[in-house]
């Protein structure tokens, strides 16, 4: 332990200088913007630096990427607390208390919270790199085809559960979303399934333009449709993130900051599942449940917390097995391997140096992003203030050349405008989007492990529900799908009740 | 007089450096690669080296697009349609480029394509460490004792992992079980975890887990040993299997006919020249288990084509061929 | 979601849903099996298609049996004008319609993007600015406003695709 720390002050020394500061406040702020744009996300954001920092030393190169990732996940914040639209698929779970937070007005003070969550939460992931990178990443090892189904139903459950007030209506839009990821050729066969001969539709509808559509243009629309516009919003709290949150939530913290760094590293499964699930451990166990989706301090802080958690806990499993925990991190192991670093098992027998760098670089990008939500707020907030009739415009123009951008395909733009008008019926009828993204996120998951699960069995269904994780996900699965019925919480308090008082009798 | 003199200079000028002025290509604008894979994958890495190198000898931005999907068909469509002004290439394996029409996913073949070749990348049966197969005998002989119960691990099947383990089923007449990942790192670490017993992905993919030991690699499907730096040698499966055949498979970049002609001639000077001599390609070979192979013209085409005919028979034995490959100017092997 | 959709309304998408599983399972049951490729039969590409079909139909069929029970069909529903409804579909149409022309329309169809992105935002806002700019009668002043954000929005845009994120504008 104490030679860890002597490597982490030495690698903090040896970036210790202006020109390395300077690149942490480009790539961070560079990150923050492209986070905040709808369509453009971590993952472009990482591989676009890739091919622009091929001439820097290593060290350089690789602590731009980092700052840029985490810069893009706290920056996705932004657009959803504003605009509500998440700049990158994992701030969904933002959108949900952070835009409600704005429109009472507390635009400053939710972009605090995300800021102190973001911080916290990368701290927090950077603890467990920094300390148990090779032991965390055999985790990622315990993940097989059985566990991977399990997780895909468990995200699509959880979010329909969560957003919105109708779990029913959640969770076939999320099953809605696992279908059409089935759309396109599927990865086993190659065989085109519901293409109905399109070429481009045989390659999928694509995740980001769907996003796009489904949050961005819906959103355009449904705020063009009221003949009032909404007042503007006014918002003069303080920007500056309160100490006073971290004390009063600690707990909240911590589990977000845990269950976000476990979900980064598992590999196949980002940051979105990451806030996800912590915004849902959040609910269960808080006291103010029924704010939570009406401007719950602790539920932003959850989803900020867990998401930006993910980040650390996703390039875990690169250094210690070379296995990704999620797209951009697969990214930044592109170019780690690009630049002569070579994460795997041997990384701390050959290269223990480059952990800490690694820790070291994750601190740097935290204090990126504490600065910039201290400083670069409160401009930012001004768009409250522009009226609809001029930022929607806009906004619609970003979500086109988003779309556009990735993959510079014209049919993606088709799929944004598909999936914005679809999205904004699914609204009017009380539909979630997020389950229906998320689903889109984890359809391919479902598919293929099911799939593969069943190969591996030769058919016998038993492992799904015996592989001790998989029966752990299986029971909070159906856990939280009974919650729901009135007649099964009954049951649970009973039952609860009597074993208490059959502990009671036994004197216990 | 002196108008005339000057349009004679200016004649004369215009034929001395006319043809200078068309062999080297100055690009004006950045030049899109499209990886028609994910990012981060094996493709996308050479690529993103490649790119670095031409970039300084093009002496302009070379952007590296990511369009997976549809098993790189997508992408390559792209890079076909789009303007052939030799701003689009595209990039990945000569074996899948020239197979997509034998598939009916594309109709182009390998000859509408300048190949600029960077790598190759061989094949290695690899097995968990804790099975008890040693040599590639053993596993046989399991597989003959034990048809379709042996799980081996590849990228799907139009992967080079899947070639590589069919090839050896035809040669062998042994029968497995077919679990497909996806891509070769993925199914790699699932014969690490257990999840799988065996994995025939390439080399590339499997190299850092040999070297710690997570992989016991038991032989090259292919003819040359492979010395893997930290690790020792790899023998090849010829050792085993005398007449077995399995050409190696070419990365590259590909720009599509019809460009004009100064951005090849100047594209192969390059290659000609410096990338030949990359240190930072060579470095990026040795450290992952490739093998370095600069090749560009008629002696790339001819590099290549024996992994096409391969990969092209075999999708045609197994049913997959929408179009007979010779039909297509693909001859069996 | 301010407003709760009223009964009916989820009876008509408890029906969409109904087929659209339906549909869904008819498409996966049909699909090829692939038995020529001697394929392992736990990996028929229709396999999660049909299972999700059938959870999506399951599903709908539950909100069927809700909304009933909550006393749809109800003709009151349909019939119900709620003031303002008619301006908030004109509205949406409005929108809908300028955003489609522009990104299905012109985008990526030779004319060059910056001057297809300024001519869009500039109509967006003045065609949503028109009837409060007609009844304080300063439309000149709203078409000069709205032409500045239109150009500044495209030059902007532009500026930071092309050459920051080096993407090649349709």
């Amino acid at each position: 332990m104490l030679e860890g720390l002597a490597l982490f002050s030495r690698s903090i020394a040896n970036m210790m200088d202006p020109l390395t500061l300077l690149y942490v406040g480009m790539a961070t702020l560079l990150g923050l913007v492209i986070g905040a744009l709808p369509g453009l996300t971590a993952t472009m954001g990482v591989a676009l630096l890739t091919t622009l920092t091929l001439k820097m030393s290593p060290d350089m190169a690789i602590l731009v990427l980092i700052c840029t990732y985490v810069g893009a996940i706290y920056g996705g914040s932004r657009s959803a607390i504003l605009l509500n639209i998440p700049g990158t698929p994992a701030n969904a779970a933002a959108c949900l208390d952070g835009h409600a937070l704005a429109r009472q007005g507390l635009a400053g003070r939710a972009m605090g919270i995300s800021t102190t969550g973001s911080v916290m939460g990368t701290l927090i992931g950077m603890v467990f790199l920094a300390m148990f990178t090779p032991l965390l990443g055999e985790m990622a090892l315990k993940f097989g085809a059985y566990e991977f189904f399990w997780l895909a139903v468990f995200g699509v459950v959880v979010s329909g559960n969560l957003t919105g007030n109708d779990p029913l209506k959640g969770w076939l839009a999320g099953f809605a979303g696992l279908f059409i990821a089935t759309i396109g050729q599927d990865a086993i066969h190659a065989y085109e399934r519901f293409s109905f001969g399109n070429r481009d539709l045989a390659g999928g509808i694509q995740l980001i333009p769907a996003l796009v559509g489904a949050f961005g243009f819906a959103e355009v629309l449904t705020v063009m449709k009221d003949a009032v516009g909404r007042p503007a919003i006014h918002s003069f709290d303080s920007v500056v993130p309160r100490l006073r949150d971290v004390l009063v939530y600690w707990r909240t913290i911590i589990r977000s900051g845990l269950i976000g760094t476990f979900m980064g590293i598992i590999p196949g499964v980002g940051e979105d599942v990451g806030s996800w699930s912590s915004y849902a451990a959040a609910r269960a166990v808080s006291k103010e449940r029924d704010k939570f989706g009406k401007g719950s301090v602790e539920g932003l802080l959850a989803a900020e917390t867990g998401d930006n958690a993910c980040v650390p806990g996703a390039i875990i499993p690169v250094l210690a097995l070379a296995v990704p925990g999620s797209a951009p991190a697969a990214v930044l192991l592109a170019a780690m391997i690009i630049h002569g670093v070579q994460p795997g098992p041997l990384i701390m027998v050959q290269n223990p140096g480059f952990v800490y760098d690694v820790v070291a670089m994750m601190l740097f990008a935290t204090i990126g992003i504490l600065f910039y939500g201290i400083f670069l707020v409160r401009p930012l907030i001004k768009v409250l203030q522009v009226p609809r009739d001029i930022i929607m415009p806009i906004v619609f123009v970003l979500c086109t050349i988003g779309s556009f951008a990735i993959a510079q395909r014209l049919f993606d733009i088709w799929t944004m405008l598909a999936f914005g008008l679809i999205g904004f019926v699914m609204r009017q009828l009380n539909y979630p989007m997020a389950p229906f993204v998320l689903g889109i996120v984890l359809g391919d998951l479902l598919d293929k492990n099911l799939r593969r699960g069943l190969v591996l069995s030769d058919g016998d269904l038993t492992p799904f529900f015996t592989r001790p994780i998989s029966a752990v996900m299986v029971a909070i699965i159906v856990f939280s799908i009974m919650m729901n019925f009135a007649s099964a919480r009954a049951a649970l308090r009973s039952g609860l009740a009597r074993f208490g008082a059959a502990l009671g009798r036994r004197g216990i | 007089m002196l108008k005339s003199i000057a349009y004679g200079i200016a004649a004369v000028g215009l034929v001395l450096f006319a043809p200078a002025a068309h062999a080297q290509w100055k690009p004006t604008k950045p030049i899109t690669i499209i990886v028609p894979w994910a990012a981060g994958g094996s493709t996308d890495q050479v690529t993103r080296v490649t790119a670095a190198e031409l970039e300084t000898h093009l002496g302009q931005k070379v952007v590296v697009v990511n369009q997976p999907g549809a098993s790189g068909s997508i992408g390559t469509k792209n890079a076909l349609e789009a303007p052939k002004d030799g701003y689009t290439w595209t990039a990945g394996a000569a074996q899948d480029l020239g197979t997509y029409i034998v598939l009916g996913m594309l109709d182009t073949r390998l000859s509408d394509w300048h190949l600029f070749l960077n790598v190759a990348n061989v094949a290695v049966v690899g097995v968990n460490p804790a099975t008890p197969y040693k040599s590639v005998k053993d596993l046989l002989d399991a597989m003959k004792a034990k048809p379709e119960q042996i799980t081996v691990a590849t990228a799907g099947v139009t992967s080079a992992g899947h070639n590589a383990i069919e090839a050896i089923a035809r040669a062998t007449g042994i029968k497995y079980r077919h679990v497909t990942y996806d891509g070769g790192n993925p199914a790699v670490i699932a014969t690490v975890s257990g999840e799988t017993e065996v994995t025939t992905q390439l080399a590339v993919e499997q190299a850092e887990m040999i070297r710690a030991k997570r992989i016991r690699p038991l032989a090259v499907v292919g003819d040359t040993a492979l010395e893997l730096e930290g690790y020792g040698t790899i023998s090849p499966i010829t050792q085993e299997l005398q007449d077995f055949k399995a050409p190696a498979n070419y990365f590259g970049i590909f720009v599509p006919k019809g460009v004009p002609a100064e951005v090849v001639q100047t594209l192969e000077k390059i290659w000609a020249e410096k990338i030949s001599n990359s240190e930072a390609l060579k470095k990026y070979a040795a450290s992952r288990g490739a093998l370095f192979a600069p090749a560009y013209g008629a002696d790339a085409q001819a590099k290549a084509m024996p992994a096409v005919q391969a990969n092209a028979w075999l999708m045609a034995d197994g049913g997959k061929a929408k179009v007979s490959p010779d039909t297509v100017g693909i001859p069996r092997p | 979601m301010d407003e709760r959709p009223s009964a009916t309304a989820d009876l008509l998408s408890a029906v969409f849903w109904m087929f659209f599983g339906g549909a869904i399972v008819y498409g996966a049951w049909t699909m090829d099996r692939l038995e020529y490729m001697n394929i392992n039969p736990y990996t028929v590409p229709g396999l999660v298609p049909g299972i999700l079909g059938v959870c999506i139909a399951f599903m709908g069929a539950l909100l069927l049996i809700r909304a009933v029970r909550a006393g749809a069909p109800k003709l009151g529903d349909i019939v119900a004008e709620r003031p303002g409804r008619r301006v908030e579909i004109v509205r949406v149409l409005v929108a809908a319609g300028l955003c489609l022309v522009y990104a299905a329309g012109f985008v990526g169809h030779g004319l060059p993007f910056w001057l297809v992105t300024a001519g869009f935002v500039t109509a967006f806002i003045f065609v949503f600015q028109f009837p409060a700019r007609r009844a304080d009668d300063t439309l000149l002043r709203g078409l000069f406003v709205a032409l500045l954000c239109g150009a500044a929005t495209a030059a902007a845009v532009t500026l930071v695709f092309q050459e920051i994120f080096l993407v090649r504008l349709p």
